[in-house]
């Protein structure tokens, strides 16, 4: 059994999070316009400021291009209620399917317009998908291992997946699972159907059942349960809205990719208040 | 004590710089540079890729023609069934070049094959695979943590074979970028070497094929990764992130038997002076010897951990260590390693240890033996 210790989203209406204290599971909202933030901009997200997330900011958060503040501004928000944990233990399983593709098209422009010598080093150092992956670990210390998957729409859940995997063979202690789509001009000029929306999500991942919920089991390759329906986020965070609400009211296998392309797990019955 | 790994190797495949997976092994013992000059008025020199025009259709797509070359001659276990053949694709950059020239070119809308995902798609359609597809972008340890991907895959029961391809091509991207960061040589890379400057770029494809048992081909016994969480582009100083994930893929083996190490070595100041002090942080006194092949063929990025680990499985089986290129003499600053340079050298029977290491204080380790 896995537990989800603490979960935590970021979307176009605020900020949420998810805990167990107590025996009892609690949950906070903050909408953008709470947390004084302005008019979204081009990304479908007000400019995002470190003290949204935490009342101690990381000072690299302004540095950060947007893939790298959603990722480290759920985290932090996941992380927030988290539980005291070894943190050399904390393994880091990041997904996106974008990656940093907005932050690629700022490089390339400044190639375009100074050649060589545009090339800016501080942009360049983004223009990897699992760079939010590094952010996370600088800021909370964690030095288990790190990956990035992109399966596509499906990734949001392929990496959540991942990190149960890597609980229910013990291959490490904690795991904790970020999922971040920076969508802007970059993204819409590509060949595909959605528009898509910013956003990011985090689950720290622990063995047993003291969760907010639990994941008994996943399987791939092999579609069971019930599907999870697809949402206007897109990219890599397609099923994150349907995710959201059987993690809210519901319990069972769910599931979500085709044949081969499956990915399902089973939440297991709610028990706490 | 956790319990052994047990994956095979049990087929492999290349394109670099000095040709194919037999041809590059044969060419690193020989101790052969594939440096060249990038182009006109670029200060670089570069390890480039001879690619054969197969398919009139791949002549721009230079990633996806490097990740199917390397394909090429992969033995796959034909009586698995199809959906039970998974792929895991690595790559830091993917097809940035072919979006780099629509973007230049003002094209809309723009082919989605930059979406590491859809390459990786149309390299499983392309080569048949018709099981699970992930691709992996970890830095510069993108193909070593494919590798893992994979081989827990396997253990998990979640595919019967998985393919593993890495694969990165040269781009103007990719060169101005580590330009900009000062990290390239200007004269080539040495790794390990007082006198190394930065790093050469290079390219490759380079796949394997890993199912779960015994076979004639190298055994995966051990793998492992960390962070350092220290900094964002330069490595810990101390290489204890790297340490680290040495530590936990020798988990539950005898580090003794430890022949030889394929190491990251780069050329960069910091990263071989970083891996220096793991290795010591691991070995103590007793380091084996240690080699790296980016000062013959480049870092190729995405397709260097799986380089390296054919390398590495070619190195167990042979009991030789191809020698460093450039290298002369360590810097007295450093924790004192037995570089193999000059010739080939023998090794007694052991684990080969391959390590990488990138951006975002990303380790992985990697541990092959001869079957």
């Amino acid at each position: 059994m896995t537990a989800i210790v603490s979960y935590a989203r970021i979307s176009a209406e605020g900020l949420e999070q998810f805990w167990v204290e107590q025996d009892a599971t609690h949950s906070r909202f903050v909408r953008w316009t709470e947390l004084g933030a302005g008019l979204p901009d081009d990304s479908g997200l007000p400019s995002l400021k470190g003290k949204y997330f935490s009342a101690e900011p990381s000072a690299r958060f302004g540095r950060m291009d947007l893939l790298c503040k959603l990722g480290l501004g759920a985290a932090e928000l996941c992380m927030a209620r988290a539980p005291i944990l070894t943190r050399q233990d904390v393994a880091l399983v990041g997904a996106s399917m974008l990656g940093c593709l907005e932050v690629d098209a700022q490089f390339h422009d400044s190639l375009l317009k100074g050649g060589q010598a545009g090339a800016s080093p501080a942009l360049f150092v983004y223009t990897l998908p699992s760079m939010f992956l590094g952010e996370i670990a600088i800021r909370f210390g964690l030095r288990g291992r790190t990956t990035l998957i992109n399966t596509g729409r499906t990734s949001a859940i392929a990496a959540l997946a991942s990190g149960v995997r890597l609980i229910e063979a013990e291959r490490s202690p904690f795991a904790l699972v970020i999922a971040a789509e920076a969508v802007g001009a970059a993204a819409r000029d590509l060949d595909v159907v959605e528009r898509g929306l910013s956003g990011a999500a985090a689950w720290l991942l622990a063995p047993g059942k003291a969760g907010f919920r639990e994941i008994s089991s996943v399987r791939v390759g092999a579609p069971e349960g019930r599907r999870l329906a697809g949402g206007a986020e897109g990219f890599g965070l397609t099923h994150l809205q349907a995710l959201h609400e059987a993690l809210m009211y519901e319990s069972g296998w769910f599931y979500c990719g085709e044949g081969a392309l499956a990915i399902s797990f089973e939440l297991a019955a709610r028990a706490k208040a | 004590m956790p319990a052994p790994h047990n994956i095979t190797v049990t087929s492999l495949g290349a394109l670099t710089p000095l040709g194919d997976a037999a041809s590059t092994w044969r060419e690193l013992l020989a101790g052969r540079v594939a440096f060249a000059p990038v182009g006109k008025n670029r200060p670089y020199i570069a390890a480039h890729c001879e690619i054969p025009r197969r398919d009139e259709s791949l002549i721009m797509r230079r990633c996806l023609a490097l990740a199917l070359e390397a394909t090429r001659g992969l033995k796959l276990d034909q009586s698995i069934d199809a959906s039970r053949r998974a792929l895991v694709f690595a790559s830091t950059k993917g097809e940035i070049d072919q979006w780099e020239l629509q973007r230049a070119m003002r094209v809309s809308p723009m082919d989605c094959s930059v979406m590491l995902s859809e390459l990786a798609r149309e390299v499983a359609a392309r080569v048949g695979i018709a099981g699970r597809v992930l691709a992996i972008s970890t830095a510069c340890c993108s193909g070593a943590q494919a590798i893992i991907e994979a081989a827990e895959m396997l253990e998990d029961g979640d595919c019967d074979e998985a393919v593993v391809i890495g694969a990165d091509a040269l781009s103007l991207f990719i060169e101005h970028g580590f330009g900009a960061l000062q990290a390239v040589s200007k004269s080539g890379a040495r790794p390990f070497d007082a006198a190394r400057d930065g790093l050469t770029l290079g390219e490759a494809g380079a796949a394997v094929v890993l199912s779960r048992g015994s076979g004639a081909g190298g055994r995966l016994v051990g793998w492992g990764g960390s962070n350092d969480a220290n900094h964002i582009s330069g490595p810990s100083r101390d290489g204890s992130g790297l340490a680290l994930a040495v530590e936990r893929a020798l988990s539950g083996l005898d580090k003794s038997r430890v022949s030889a190490i394929c190491a990251h070595g780069t050329a960069t100041r910091f990263n071989d002076a970083m891996e220096a002090h793991a290795f010591r942080n691991v070995f103590g006194e007793s380091i084996p010897p240690v080699f790296s092949i980016k000062g013959n063929l480049g870092h190729t990025l995405g397709a260097a951990g799986v380089l390296e680990l054919i390398v590495a499985a070619q190195s167990a089986q042979q009991g030789l260590a191809p020698p460093t290129a450039g290298f002369e003499r360590q810097s007295p600053d450093e924790p004192r390693l037995d570089v193999v340079h000059m010739k080939p050298r023998s090794l007694a029977r052991g684990y080969l240890l391959s390590t990488n290491s990138g951006f975002g204080g990303m380790n992985t380790a990697l541990v092959v033996e001869a079957p």
